[in-house]
């Protein structure tokens, strides 16, 4: 089985949480288990009563389902538990900083569990999904699984909103919503009209060299220094052009940039707390990308070190061309500018937000991938609260859920055609 | 056999009739019930060939071709079914083309009907009137093989049988052009995954679609002509616009409350067809010239044939001289083409692949 089970199987609890599938029997825990270690990794002491109560709403836990995944987490030494008799009545986090939480638990689970065949297949299919949209049935013939399994497993995977199926140019195209999440219709063409292996091929070159300008990729046709061909080229415009990648454009003097970066993935991996840490990421590497490869005079050799050195130092020296370059992340607050001796100094705003922003900016300047962005950071703060404030906010939350509706993008569009359709 | 098999000459003689004219044919249009009472779809009848031209106030001149080589039934007995049917479908005019040459006070009678009763020899000398040269191919419709061509691109795609139903049948009789130009996109919208920008065929069923669209805009754009004055803003012609498209105010306002009454939207959701703005920038276009919309049908058409045949020099002269007298066709049918493909959400190659053959005349 993969090394990366828990990581997908974390997809698929944040996915499947709301529903009851009896097929999947140990995944589903491996999924748990991965999701409360990334939310209570640091964290002090937890009463037990208070994480059931967030575990169940902000994750997808059910409190029924927490005892035996604290069980698993204790085995695998990422909790200590209080208990007394049989209860347990506290929970000590004991996860290292260091520690990778995915490697430890999914190497448990090759280890110490075994896995049916739908849950074979599901992982088989999301790590699929993973990079790129696939074409179906090519899919199925590279699984090599029966048809009915892969049947099923699609079902469920469409139910549960974790696969979705579009027919592009003719044909069946499957991807996850988990990990892309803007015009999902527009990536099903893109597979669909180069083949889904050149798509990846593309995101991967994009992904090594995120925040390239859009004009500098179409007029070299390369991206880092290296070759797209005719037909990436144009990939890369067409994903840009009709929103799947959504450029951030940022005016810089009279001049616009758009800069490329990998499609913003779906809530799965990209928590909604964390959006707009992950956009002013994105600011920050526009701005450094700028400045390296758009000088207006000094060109920046390390675009990594000066953000590097903007979180050592909390400030950037002054240069003449801070004030066009760094003038939209004064907008987004992330800092403000001084003036200094050879122009503008840029000075960081210091909140959570904007430092995780930077580690974020520089993580992606250097691998390209968005790691650690799935942590709903409001269950975090739940978590070092009392009962009574858990008990507060989960009556607002259920309050809140009920009133909004779930908007399903089929039903309206099966309603607009009605609507046109109608004499 | 195909579609097109029985009285091929009689036809291919019609549709050139039609082009010598400067009117746009339809062939094989099937003539549906006013109301479906049953579960089945039963049609009433088919005409072989319809043509649509313009009148000088800019509304449709309407024409029935029909061909009739067999001898079953007599030259009159036609002329009457040929005068109810064209009652029926609202066309202005009926021609019958029959193997043998009708009896003269029939032929007088019949044209009290408004049917002209003609035999092969007759008919031809009729174009000739039109067109020094005729029966001549002159046109990519002018030849029926095209034609064969462009039913085959519909019947080998599965998915488009109410497609070609709407464009080829209710686009030239419809007296609603803005009910069936929302129906048209709808169906687009409903098989937009199956276009594939690389297959020829799919290429000319855009055009094909197109060109119908733009004979229902010919007569739109007639109607906007009238509602429009010139000290409208943009706003005023925006609003009294989506009234037009809607069918009415009242029309307009059920479909807005019932939008509003759907469930699972998070706020009030404003009716609207899709990529409006770029419509209302459309219909703003071809408000300044209404007559030019049937050229730009024409040339879409013209297109959509030129797609899936080799291509022929004298037909591309002759598409650029019509090109050379309306300056306006070209672009209408590019802009409308453009419309579709970005409202019905199709692969946006489809842009440049129609673009190259109009821009080929």
């Amino acid at each position: 089985m993969t090394e990366k089970i828990a990581e997908f199987a974390y997809d698929l609890q944040s996915g499947i949480s709301s529903f009851n599938i009896p097929d999947f029997d140990d995944l589903t825990k491996v999924g748990m288990a991965a999701t409360l270690a990334i939310h209570i990794k640091g964290l002090g002491e937890i009463k037990y009563d208070v994480l059931r109560g967030v575990s169940e709403h902000f994750m997808g836990v059910p409190s029924h389902s927490l005892e035996p995944v604290l069980r698993i987490l204790s085995e695998i030494g990422f909790v200590i538990l209080t208990e007394n008799g049989r209860k347990i009545e506290k929970v000590s986090p004991t996860i290292p900083v260091f520690e990778t939480v995915y490697s430890t638990i999914s190497s448990f689970a090759n280890s110490e569990l075994t896995f049916n065949s739908h849950e074979q297949a599901i992982v088989e299919i999301l790590s699929a999904l993973e990079g790129a949209p696939r074409n179906k049935d090519n899919l199925f013939n590279s699984l090599g699984i029966e048809k009915p399994l892969f049947d099923r497993t699609m079902l469920i995977g469409s139910k549960s909103g974790i696969i979705s199926e579009h027919l592009a140019r003719g044909r069946n195209i499957i991807l996850s919503p988990l990990y892309f999440a803007d015009n999902l219709d527009g990536l099903a063409d893109a597979a669909a009209a180069v083949s889904a292996s050149a798509l990846q091929g593309t995101l991967r070159k994009v992904k090594n060299n995120q925040g390239w300008p859009l004009s500098m990729v179409m007029a070299t046709g390369e991206i880092g220094g290296v070759k797209l061909d005719v037909a990436e080229q144009a990939l890369v415009e067409k994903l840009s052009s009709e929103g799947v990648m959504k450029p951030p454009t940022i005016k810089f003097g009279s001049r616009t940039e758009s800069f490329v970066f990998t499609p913003q993935p779906g809530r799965a991996r990209l928590n909604a707390a964390n959006r707009e840490v992950y956009e002013r990421a994105m600011a920050l590497v526009s701005a450094v990308r700028k400045g390296q490869l758009l000088p207006d005079e000094y060109a920046i050799r390390l675009p990594v070190r000066i953000l590097e050195s903007l979180r050592e130092k909390g400030y950037l020296r002054s240069n003449s061309e801070a004030s066009t370059q760094y003038l939209n992340l004064v907008y987004l607050k992330v800092g403000t500018l001084k003036p200094g001796a050879n122009g503008h100094q840029f000075h960081l705003t210091k909140t959570p937000e904007n430092e995780a922003a930077l580690n974020l900016a520089i993580q992606l300047l250097r691998s390209g991938s968005l790691a650690g962005m799935e942590v709903d950071q409001n269950a975090r703060i739940a978590l070092g609260q009392d009962e009574k404030y858990i008990q507060s906010l989960i009556s607002a939350r259920a309050i809140k859920e009920r009133a909004t509706p779930i908007a399903n993008e089929q039903a309206i569009h099966e309603f607009e055609q009605l609507l046109l359709r109608f004499e | 056999m195909g579609r097109l098999d029985k009285d091929r000459f009689q036809k291919e003689l019609g549709i050139q009739y039609c082009l010598a004219r400067g009117m746009l044919p339809f062939l094989e249009v099937i003539v549906q019930n006013r109301t479906d009472l049953t579960d089945t779809t039963e049609t009433l009848t088919d005409l072989d060939v319809f043509g649509i031209g313009l009148k000088g106030d800019g509304s449709l001149f309407r024409t029935i071709i029909d061909c009739k080589s067999g001898n079953k039934m007599s030259a009159m007995n036609r002329a009457f079914w040929a005068s109810g049917v064209r009652d029926y479908v609202s066309a202005d005019d009926a021609i019958v083309i029959l193997k043998n040459a009708p009896v003269r006070s029939h032929r007088l009678s019949a044209l009290s009907l408004g049917v002209d009763l003609h035999d092969e020899a007759s008919f031809k000398d009729l174009g000739r009137v039109y067109d020094i040269g005729f029966p001549t191919k002159k046109h990519y419709q002018s030849s029926i093989e095209n034609w064969d061509k462009l039913f085959e691109a519909y019947a080998s795609s599965g998915w488009a049988g109410p497609l070609s139903l709407l464009v080829q049948a209710v686009s030239p009789v419809t007296l609603e052009p803005a009910t069936a130009f929302r129906k048209i996109l709808a169906e687009l919208r409903a098989v937009k995954g199956n276009f594939d920008p690389k297959k020829p065929a799919h290429i000319a069923i855009v055009l094909d679609c197109a060109a119908s669209s733009l004979v229902l805009w010919s007569t739109m754009a007639r109607d906007i002509r009238r509602f429009y004055d010139p000290t409208m803003d943009r706003q005023l012609f925006e609003h009294t616009l989506r009234y037009y498209m809607w069918g009415g105010k009242e029309a307009y306002n059920i479909r807005q409350q019932l939008s509003e009454k759907l469930p699972g939207a998070e706020r009030p959701r404003s009716v609207e067809l899709p990529q409006w703005e770029t419509l209302t920038q459309f219909a703003g276009i071809v408000v300044s010239s209404p007559h030019s919309a049937i050229n730009g049908a024409f040339i879409a058409r013209e297109a959509a044939l030129r797609g899936l045949t080799a291509v022929d020099t004298v037909s591309d002269a002759s598409a650029n001289s019509r090109l050379q007298v309306d300056k306006n066709a070209r672009i209408l049918g590019k802009l409308l083409v453009k419309y579709l493909i970005s409202a019905c959400q199709l692969p946006r190659e489809f842009i440049a692949a129609t673009d190259q053959i109009i821009d080929g005349f």
